[in-house]
């Protein structure tokens, strides 16, 4: 009874007008962040911390923790309009949004990246309401070792994208892993890869390469003459389109049950983060599908799948941190450091002891991802559709200066500008040669981690003796096994698909 | 034009992910692990995809040249220019540098060289140069040269 005449007084405090102005401003502003490529929430909240210090404590929370869900969100638009992930989350949203919005099908993706991000944002929030304290636990049961197969499993996604062409799909995700390997080892403190090149000791900044990758490879792809003057049309209407995501949404709800479920675990492990959610989310929809080769051209549960996970692990993420302490990435890392300095400590006892702040916080996040649903819907996806009438000889270029300040904006140099130019230039000509963008970027991102997990793993293994630690514990096995299933069936269903072409071949 | 592209790429990388596996090899164990791992598979996977582009360039070596990816590579080249020096003048003045950058980029991809054309293009590109200077330096506090 406590509990519950606890949470109604903080619905009240959340409740209050100024609160739900300031939750919208700061979902709208997260949502611009997040579509904006080489801006991160990140960036944003930071900046903006020592803006919310004097402020009320709830609304200075509530600004930080919106503009986390907003950007969540964002990142899906110029996923889907322009092929350019506004943040690493959103590249697996690029790999069936954008053939929808080839297809005339922008807005319909559009409406499933919100219907998905509103839907796992709010399921992220009530876990994190509900049961934050049992689930914090949960993230204590994970080691290095649980944490490198998770990353292999986020990585076994490159098998499942390359199907058409295997050899080259692997190839990418390795050279992606490569690149990431440039630079200082972070456990050993040796440069490596580096070939005599002082700047390349900083390595390679992840935001810029991703820019490059994405951004500038699709804009020199685009500023042809050739193709600048094809647009992407925008042919659905808003309403059709909502209803044909309604529909889909009510005939494949194992689609949002199993991407929350994915988001919020993925969540509460410390250091994984939105793009391992929305890779691993991405990678089980396609493998739990009954026609998992719709994948890639334009399937909307691919779509739903991604942003469904990488919105959900918002609330995931904020678990660990006020129950322990532990952020579960940066951004719960800038909320702690928000938090602390309101005089709020994390721990079971935060939601009792601090006078309902921190269920108005909770209740005023699960605000802000409803209310991301009207805003985006409102408001947001007709601004975005926008850009699809701005003419591609006008577009590229603007982007292309968008991307350049935004590298340049990471280390406030022009190393960062050097390597998205380096990396847009390489990753244009492996597109050409058959390599895809999505497998590099995804060794881009996913390589560091599994580096750290690995090498943390082996020093553990070392020390016990014990090289089977890394393989043996209950939880890896499980994760091996999911690697291994994920692996095997898109190679199944090749040698399906080449032993049914040829009984045909023999019947013809 | 694209199986030599592909040929040439293949062998590229071939040699590029070689240099790096032998000096994988030269970092003491255990931090070698991982990257002569990962190294080491790429350099498999590259080997295998040079052998297999080079097969296909062998067996349609007498096939006509495509123009369409030599016009694709001259627009690379010159996009690329454009913006290397875009990139070295941004250190001295953002607007002049991206203003004119823009410029240059829209009239080469419109190819439309009349006054009202021109005027256009010049117009949109300090609008966009404006609406770049107010979302980094001014909102998101980014240091750029004026």
């Amino acid at each position: 009874m406590d509990r519950f005449s606890g949470l109604l007084d903080s619905l009240v405090l959340a409740l209050d007008p100024l609160v739900l102005l300031t939750i919208a401003v700061a979902t709208t502003f997260g949502a611009i962040i997040g579509a904006i490529p080489g801006i991160s929430s990140v960036m944003a909240i930071s900046l903006l911390l020592p803006v919310v210090y004097p402020l009320d404590p709830l609304i200075g929370l509530l600004i930080l923790g919106s503009i986390y869900m907003g950007a969540m969100y964002g990142d899906a638009n110029s996923a889907i309009l322009l092929n350019i992930p506004g943040t690493p989350s959103a590249v697996p949203t690029t790999f069936d949004g954008y053939p929808m919005t080839l297809q005339g099908r922008a807005r319909e993706a559009l409406l499933a990246a919100l219907a998905g991000s509103v839907i796992g944002g709010a399921v992220g929030v009530l876990a994190l309401l509900f049961s934050f304290g049992i689930l914090a636990q949960v993230s204590l049961m994970f080691g290095p070792q649980e944490f490198f197969w998770l990353t292999v499993l986020g990585l076994t996604m490159i098998a499942a994208l390359s199907s058409g062409n295997m050899l080259k799909g692997l190839l990418g995700g390795g050279i992606g892993i490569c690149i990431s390997l440039i630079g200082i080892d972070p456990y050993w403190g040796s440069p490596r890869f580096t070939f005599g090149e002082r700047s390349l000791i900083a390595g390679v900044d992840l935001i810029p390469a991703l820019l490059g990758l994405f951004c500038l490879a699709q804009v020199l792809e685009s500023l042809r003459p050739a193709a600048a003057g094809a647009a992407p049309n925008l042919a659905d209407d808003q309403g059709t389109a909502l209803k044909l995501v309604l529909r889909n949404l009510r005939t494949r709800w194992d689609v949002l049950v199993r991407s929350s479920f994915i988001g919020v675990v993925i969540g509460i492990l410390p250091g994984v983060g939105a793009p391992i959610a929305s890779t691993v989310s991405y990678n089980e929809t396609r493998r739990w599908d009954p026609r998992p080769e719709r994948y890639g051209k334009g399937a909307v549960e691919g779509v739903v799948a991604s942003e469904v996970a990488s919105n959900a692990q918002v609330g995931g993420s904020l678990i660990p941190m006020m129950a322990l302490g532990i952020p579960g990435n940066v951004n719960a890392a800038v909320i702690l450091g928000a938090l602390l300095s309101f005089g709020l400590r994390p721990g079971a006892q935060l939601l009792e002891g601090s006078g309902g702040l921190a269920n108005a916080f909770i209740i005023g996040l699960l605000i802000s991802s409803l209310m991301m649903g009207v805003l985006g819907y409102l408001f947001i996806i007709r601004v975005s559709t926008l850009v699809l009438r701005v003419p591609a000889a006008y577009l590229a270029p603007s982007i292309l200066v968008f991307a350049v300040i935004g590298s340049y904006s990471v280390s406030n140099s022009i190393y960062g500008v050097a390597i998205m130019l380096a990396m847009g230039i390489a990753g244009f000509l492996l597109r050409r040669i058959g390599i895809d963008a999505a497998p590099v970027g995804l060794g881009l991102i996913l390589g560091p981690i599994a580096e750290r997990e690995f090498t943390s793993s082996i020093l553990i293994a070392q020390a016990s003796n014990d090289i089977g630690t890394l393989f043996l514990r209950p939880i890896s096995l499980v994760l091996i096994v999911l690697c291994l299933a994920s692996v095997a069936s898109p190679l199944i269903g090749m040698v399906k698909k080449r032993i049914s072409a040829r009984q045909q071949g023999d019947v013809s | 034009m694209t199986r030599a592209l592909d040929l040439t790429m293949s062998l590229g990388l071939v040699a590029g992910l070689g240099m790096m596996f032998r000096e994988a090899l030269t970092i003491a164990p255990p931090a070698n692990y991982f990257p002569a791992v990962v190294v080491g598979l790429s350099l498999c996977l590259s080997l295998a995809a040079a052998v297999r582009s080079g097969t296909a360039w062998v067996r349609h070596r007498s096939e006509a040249a495509s123009s369409e990816p030599a016009a694709g590579m001259r627009d690379l080249l010159v996009v690329s220019i454009l913006l290397f020096v875009y990139v070295a003048a941004i250190t001295v003045s953002y607007v002049t540098a991206t203003v004119l950058f823009l410029f240059a980029l829209y009239t080469y991809v419109r190819r439309d060289f009349g006054l009202r054309a021109l005027a256009f293009n010049a117009a949109i590109a300090l609008v966009v140069s404006g609406a770049v200077y107010v979302c980094f330096v001014l909102w998101l506090g980014v240091y750029l040269p004026f």
